[in-house]
């Protein structure tokens, strides 16, 4: 069990910058999500800590060690990969006593390891198959099971759900949550799924285009994203990012007016903002009373949309409104029966307005 | 093996007082036929009896066309030799570069050695000393092979023994017809062999030369010399008595003799007898050249001698001795292997057995007063090359000016032939010159990669990198040894001059003169047409076909499983041997694929016999064995996505807009890989060329590698044939750089996504 | 005619047109000595299998010479698979520095006619002492003289996923462990390829032999097959018998194995 810190971590693959300047620090037992879109850099970072891919800058500790020089073997950890990397021509029982032999376990020391391990994952009867006649799920388990066996200091996932498919994924989520909770072993877990990222993780940490741009607990970074990049990355179905101009204090897309808060009026006036709502954040108003409420409520927005179309799933109702060239996603508790051209009135409470800068993309304060 | 060493080991203890024990022979002999085979290994251990504990070693020299290729490699590489058979053009050169032992002394402390015991030849061997340096195996005057049923047909008798050129040309006029009436002839009087060792005879009887006197000069343009160039000229084209076709190389002229569609053939020599084994359908035989001014005839002779490795001089001159004496030269009358040089058996009743054909056998002992031999200097095999294709052309050509083409031997002789005077005078390579090479080359390329790699960025560990280094340990073992040393020192070669005959300390420094000579060697240009056409012609051809056969075998079914198989196995065949099965399948006159075109009613080309059409030849044959291409293809094909293909044909796309505008461009790839890999082959055609034309007709088939490889070994020019690899490689490494350059334009890989 | 049918005409035809050399090789090798070119199909009505017997005699000491062919062609294969994975592996596998250009070096080699390098290499062979031996026969596959085969193992362990070595070297395994237990094994069909492809090469070879091989009892078959097409007076039928027997053993090692060949070439054929 050990601490993990990444200190100005920086890859480039010839003028290709992978990682840029990444910090991040796990506590002992912790277990934190890196979570980014494809090709943000996530998997070089987890490879870097396992010290597959020597980075050209910046340095990592385990344990409060710098661990630079280490080759991977001697940093004690284990890692599990998305395509599982069993060993094809050796058999469960053969892929899991590898790592031991490799440590110059004594034979019977190892049977019984492999045992104990396999019974733990249920693998009890799959021992002498070869990872070919498994099932995906099976493979995942033997996968887990081959990291495990090791008890290293620190577990890496490389996204191990993403080949299982949705319903073996969510009992495969519980069971890697139960079983670092378990072991207690300080975990380092990369996907491209929020959802993953937010059941998973003590903390989550974002990463766009080789840089960490929000650590923080799930829940607070779903609030308060720092960025129109992890607004619409986290949280399902995404934030809608509308672009616009501060004019005279009122933020204007199509029919929709919002006033920006009279303390921050003055900074924003005439600079293009990105304003940001969760589809959660939309309440459709009912009556005409309200209707004469008008577009400067204080409390938020309120406007008039037209229906562009309509998404059931049952449980929620997905509707999306024309809003200028724009388009406005409400995510509806229920079964909503709307028709596409039909006009409704929504609002948006002022605690759903998030506001961030259309340039640099950070949240305005 | 170990039965072999136990043997010789209780052999050695059988007779430990073997005088010879522990001495051993190595003698490369070069025979053709199993009779004199097991002659030659009964004489050897006849030897051995009666030397006690010493060991022959009878070696064969085992190539393809027989050129004594092998000895020369022994030579080169300094291995143990002590005879070996040579050819007499040969004896110039292995004599002047100091390659042979004189054995005079020696031959004459023999007992029972007298020169009066073999017939007048041992000149060919023979130094201006007076030395001999060696003793004929066996030899033949250029004759005359003639039909006789076929004259008798014509009413004509059989030549007399001094019969002259007229005599030959009224003949010749007597038996050139057309004999079915189309129009053409088809009868010819002669069919003329024209290779320079041929054409020599008439220049000789025409009282002209081909060298001057002192060797150093040519004398092919001068009046007598043309003269006889006119005359086989005028029988060629302006009386239209001699043949035009099947008159290329030695080994294949016969052609026309045999099927018993031309009166004459020659001048040729004894070897076509045995050739002419199974020729029964008439009655042939041999008559003296027909005399000009004066008479004469060539001789060529093959003999023994005892290079400059031998450790055992003494041994080995009487071994020479043996091998020429009569066990061997008996059983040479015998089978009717070649004219003996003893006396006594080529007076024998086993010579001239009356019961076998020719009849005037004697012809080949009568001659032998006007007979001489030809120009004993270095290089006489790279004259002839020289000369080839202008003599050729002098002949053959309609065009051709004699007085001009004769002018341009000589001229090309004479610059040779300056060259080669110059190329003594080259200063000498210091000693360790060529291992310094090896040695920089070997370091450089390490130094140069050491301080390429401090320059990358640092990626992965030490410890990986010291792994890698030693996982490439073997692989770079034999890069640096095997390919980069090397290459330097054949790049280093380039700019000398060496003869493989030499020790390696006699490496002279060249300058750029192998470079310059590229420009103005028309053999090499010739060869570079050939070796282009072949590869140009061959490639896509070749490509194409495996295209369309793995198109349409690419649907698996019983019988796509059967043709599969079928058309991939000639792939995996060794060239020497699908350059045999060839060689009888195109044959001229008996071939299987001239049958099946005379089946169908089209006279077949002469393939592999006549220029035009050996180009050709190699083609069809590289097309048989293309069944590798043809399953890189397949299986590219196989691996394609079926639903590109079903989209294209959604949208309205027919079969072959499918094949161009979805699978070709797919295929991509897979092209230029086979592309690359097929030039590389087909510019580096060699065995074939080797086993199955030498080179020939002319130089139509003197491809690259064959021509480098003739000059390196069989005009013992190591220098220039390092300077022609190299210029292989260079024309290699444009082409790939221009393909793979331009691929960029036309091969399209496939979307790869990795997370 | 439907297109189908088009299709399996023209594939038959291909296949008789291709099949062609052989049955005339095989006619001719048995038909009686001095008959065979003039009537190929004398054999179907009276097979002269003694062609065969005489052949072989007359080639001379067939056991031996199918022995050294023997020896050098598994001696070949086993150095060249091994050299050649452990490079291809290298290059394929692990990122050190300077392996780029290792790779390139590759790639020049495959360039390279050998006859650049065939007179200093003989040379060298000399120096070694090792002439008129199989040294040079084998040395060179030995030292993964054929680069185009550490170029095919190097694009086929390119196509084996990364995370298997990454897997292995988290377990505590080196470069050797991960090359002997990881990926020696997964190349098990590139092995069969490459030996297969040596199989041919070796056994076929002849340039090498006929420079290096001058000894009766070092000599190959194919070398033997030259030396006996030379002759003048071997009859055409023995020629080809002798080409027959030299042959078969590519013919029965590509039918028993020709499933590998295949999965080889689709490597080949498949990363570029």
């Amino acid at each position: 069990m050990a601490t993990l810190e990444l200190e100005h971590v920086t890859v480039r693959f010839g003028a290709n910058v992978v990682l840029d300047d990444v910090s991040l620090s796990l506590a002992d037992g912790e277990f934190v999500v890196l979570v980014g879109p494809s090709g943000c850099g996530k998997s070089t970072l987890l490879r870097v800590v396992a010290g597959l891919v020597r980075p050209e800058r910046g340095t990592v500790r385990i344990a409060g060690r710098a661990v630079d020089e280490l080759e991977p073997p001697e940093r004690d950890l284990a890692m599990v990969f998305q395509n599982y990397a069993l060993y094809p021509h050796k058999t469960v029982a053969q892929n899991l006593a590898f790592p031991l032999e490799l440590r110059g376990l004594a034979r019977d020391a190892i049977e019984r390891r492999v045992r104990e391990t396999a019974a733990g994952l249920g693998l009890g009867d799959l021992l002498e198959r070869k990872p070919g006649a498994l099932s995906g799920g099976q493979m995942q388990r033997v996968a887990l099971g081959r990291a495990l066996i090791r008890e290293p200091k620190l577990f890496l996932f490389d996204e191990p759900l993403s080949n299982l498919d949705a319903k073996l994924r969510h009992e495969m989520r519980a069971e890697i949550a139960r079983l670092v909770a378990r072991t207690r072993i300080t975990s380092l877990y990369v996907t491209h799924d929020q959802s993953e990222a937010m059941t998973l993780g003590h903390r989550i940490v974002v990463l766009e285009r080789g840089r960490a741009v929000q650590a923080g607990a799930p829940l607070e970074v779903f609030a308060r994203p720092r960025t129109s990049f992890v607004a619409g990355f986290i949280g399902s179905p995404p934030m809608n990012l509308i672009p616009g101009r501060v004019h005279a204090g009122t933020f204007a897309v199509g029919p929709l007016r919002v006033a920006v808060d009279a303390p921050r009026a003055a900074d924003v006036e005439g600079r293009e903002l990105v304003l940001g709502v969760r589809p959660h954040a939309v309440c459709i108003l009912e009556t005409t009373l309200q209707d004469s409420m008008g577009a400067a409520d204080a409390d938020g927005a309120t406007a008039e949309l037209e229906v562009a179309f309509v998404e059931a799933l049952g449980t929620q109702t997905l509707v999306t409104f024309r809003l200028g060239e724009h388009e406005l996603r409400a995510s509806l508790d229920g079964d909503v029966r709307f028709r596409v051209g039909e006009r409704r009135r929504i609002s948006i409470s002022r605690s759903g307005l998030h506001w961030f800068d259309q340039g640099s993309g950070l949240r305005i304060v | 093996m170990s039965a072999w060493l136990l043997g010789a080991a209780l052999a050695l203890l059988a007779e430990p007082e073997a005088p010879y024990a522990g001495r051993e022979l190595v003698v490369m002999v070069d025979e053709k036929s199993f009779e004199s085979w097991s002659v030659l290994e009964q004489i050897a251990r006849d030897f051995e009896a009666a030397h006690p504990g010493l060991v022959v070693r009878v070696i064969d020299q085992g190539g393809a066309v027989g050129q004594q290729d092998k000895s020369r490699f022994m030579l080169t590489g300094d291995l143990p030799l002590d005879v070996t058979r040579i050819d007499v053009t040969e004896f110039g050169a292995f004599h002047a570069q100091g390659a042979l032992i004189d054995i005079d002394a020696h031959l004459r402390a023999l007992p029972g050695f007298d020169e009066a015991n073999y017939l007048d030849v041992l000149d060919g061997f023979r130094a201006a000393d007076g030395h001999l340096f060696g003793l004929p195996s066996t030899f033949t005057p250029y004759v005359m092979y003639f039909n006789r049923d076929l004259l008798a047909r014509a009413g004509l008798e059989p030549p007399q023994p001094n019969w002259t050129w007229d005599d030959l040309l009224a003949v010749a006029r007597a038996t050139t017809r057309d004999t079915d009436g189309d129009g053409r002839i088809d009868q010819w009087g002669i069919s003329l062999t024209q290779w320079l060792q041929a054409v020599v005879p008439w220049i000789w009887q025409a009282g002209g030369d081909v060298l001057d006197p002192t060797l150093s000069r040519s004398t092919i343009g001068e009046p007598a010399a043309l003269e006889a160039l006119r005359f086989l000229r005028r029988l060629l084209h302006e009386e239209r008595v001699a043949s035009f076709d099947a008159t290329f190389e030695n080994q294949y002229s016969q052609g026309l003799f045999q099927a018993g569609r031309c009166a004459f053939y020659g001048p040729v020599g004894y070897w076509e007898t045995y050739r002419f084994k199974y020729l029964t359908e008439f009655e042939w035989d041999v008559a003296p050249l027909p005399r000009g001014k004066h008479a004469a005839t060539a001789i060529a002779m093959t003999g023994y001698v005892v290079p400059r490795t031998s450790r055992e001089p003494a041994l080995a001159a009487a071994f020479v001795a043996e091998l020429s004496g009569p066990k061997y030269q008996y059983t040479l009358a015998e089978i009717g292997n070649g004219v003996p040089a003893w006396k006594a058996a080529a007076t024998s009743e086993s010579f001239l057995d009356p019961r076998r054909a020719p009849r005037s056998e004697n012809v080949f002992l009568d001659v032998l007063p006007e007979a001489r031999f030809l120009p004993s200097l270095a290089n006489w095999r790279k004259i002839e090359a020289l000369c080839q294709s202008e003599l050729q052309g002098a002949l053959l050509s309609e065009t051709y000016d004699v007085a001009e083409a004769a002018r341009r031997m000589q001229e090309k002789t004479d610059a040779f032939l300056a060259g080669e005077a110059r190329r003594a005078n080259l200063p000498l390579l210091p000693r360790f010159a060529l291992e310094a090479c090896f040695a920089l080359a070997v370091l450089g390329a390490l130094a140069a990669w050491i301080v390429r790699r401090s320059r990358e960025p640092r990626r992965g560990f030490a410890s990986d990198a010291r792994g890698a280094l030693t996982l490439l340990a073997p692989w770079a073992v034999g890069f640096l040894c095997l390919f980069v040393g090397p290459a330097a020192v054949s790049f280093a070669l380039s700019f000398c001059a060496w003869s493989p005959l030499e020790s390696i300390e006699r490496v002279r420094f060249a300058g750029f003169e192998n470079w310059f000579r590229l420009a103005s060697d028309d053999t090499f240009h010739t060869s570079l047409v050939a070796t282009a056409t072949y590869a140009f012609a061959s490639v896509p051809l070749g490509l194409a076909l495996a295209l369309w056969l793995a198109w349409l075998l690419r649907r698996e079914s019983t019988l796509a499983v059967c043709v599969r198989t079928i058309v991939y196995l000639p792939a995996i065949l060794s060239p020497v041997i699908v350059a045999a099965t060839w060689r009888f399948l195109l044959d001229p006159d008996r071939g299987f694929v001239n049958h099946v075109l005379g089946l169908v009613g089209i006279a077949g080309p002469a393939w592999t016999r006549s220029e035009p059409w050996i180009v050709p030849s190699f083609v069809l044959m590289s097309l048989w064995s293309v069944g590798a291409q043809m399953l890189v293809f397949l299986a590219a094909l196989q691996a394609l996505d079926p639903t590109l293909e079903e989209a294209a044909r959604v949208d309205g796309a027919g079969p072959w807009a499918r094949f161009r505008h979805v699978v070709l461009p797919q295929l991509s790839p897979v092209l230029l890989f086979n592309l690359v890999l097929g030039l590389v082959g087909g510019f580096q055609i060699f065995a074939q060329a080797y086993v199955l034309t030498g080179g020939g007709p002319g130089d139509a088939s003197r491809f690259l590698v064959l021509y480098l490889y003739e000059t390196g070994f069989r005009h013992l020019d190591m220098g220039y044939a390092s300077t022609l690899a190299w210029v292989l490689f260079a024309i290699l490494g444009c082409f790939c750089w221009v393909l793979v350059k331009t691929s960029k334009n036309w091969v399209h890989y496939a979307a790869r996504s990795r997370g | 005619m439907s297109a189908r049918s088009w299709n399996l005409a023209a594939l038959a035809v291909a296949g008789a047109l291709f099949a062609l050399p052989f049955v005339f090789l095989l006619a001719v090798s048995l038909a009686p000595e001095g008959r065979g070119l003039a009537e190929p199909l004398a054999a179907l009505r009276d097979p002269h299998f003694e062609n065969y017997r005489l052949a072989l005699e007359r080639m001379g000491g067939f056991g031996r010479l199918f022995a050294n062919t023997l020896f050098v062609t598994v001696v070949s294969i086993v150095g060249q698979c091994l050299t050649c994975s452990l490079a291809g592996f290298a290059l394929a596998r692990i990122s050190f520095r300077g392996r780029d250009v290792l790779f390139a070096c590759v790639l020049a080699t495959m360039m390279l006619p050998e006859q650049v390098t065939a007179i200093p290499r003989f040379l060298l062979f000399r120096e070694l002492g090792l002439v008129d031996g199989f040294g040079p026969l084998v040395l060179p596959t030995i030292l993964g003289g054929a680069p185009f085969f550490v170029f095919l193992f190097r694009q086929y362990f390119l196509s084996l996923p990364p995370e298997l070595d990454e897997a292995a070297r988290l377990d505590g395994a080196g470069p050797w462990r991960i090359y002997w237990s990881i990926a020696l094994p997964l190349a098990k069909p590139m092995l069969a390829t490459v030996a297969i492809f040596t199989f041919l090469g070796a056994w076929n070879d002849f340039w090498t032999p006929l420079v290096y091989l001058y000894s009766d009892e070092n000599r190959t078959l194919t070398l033997a097959l030259a030396g006996f097409q030379r002759s003048f007076n071997v009859a055409v039928e023995h020629m080809l018998a002798a080409s027959a027997v030299v042959l078969a053993p590519c013919v029965l090692v590509y039918f028993v194995a020709q499933k590998v060949f295949l999965r080889g070439v689709r490597v080949a054929a498949s990363k570029h």
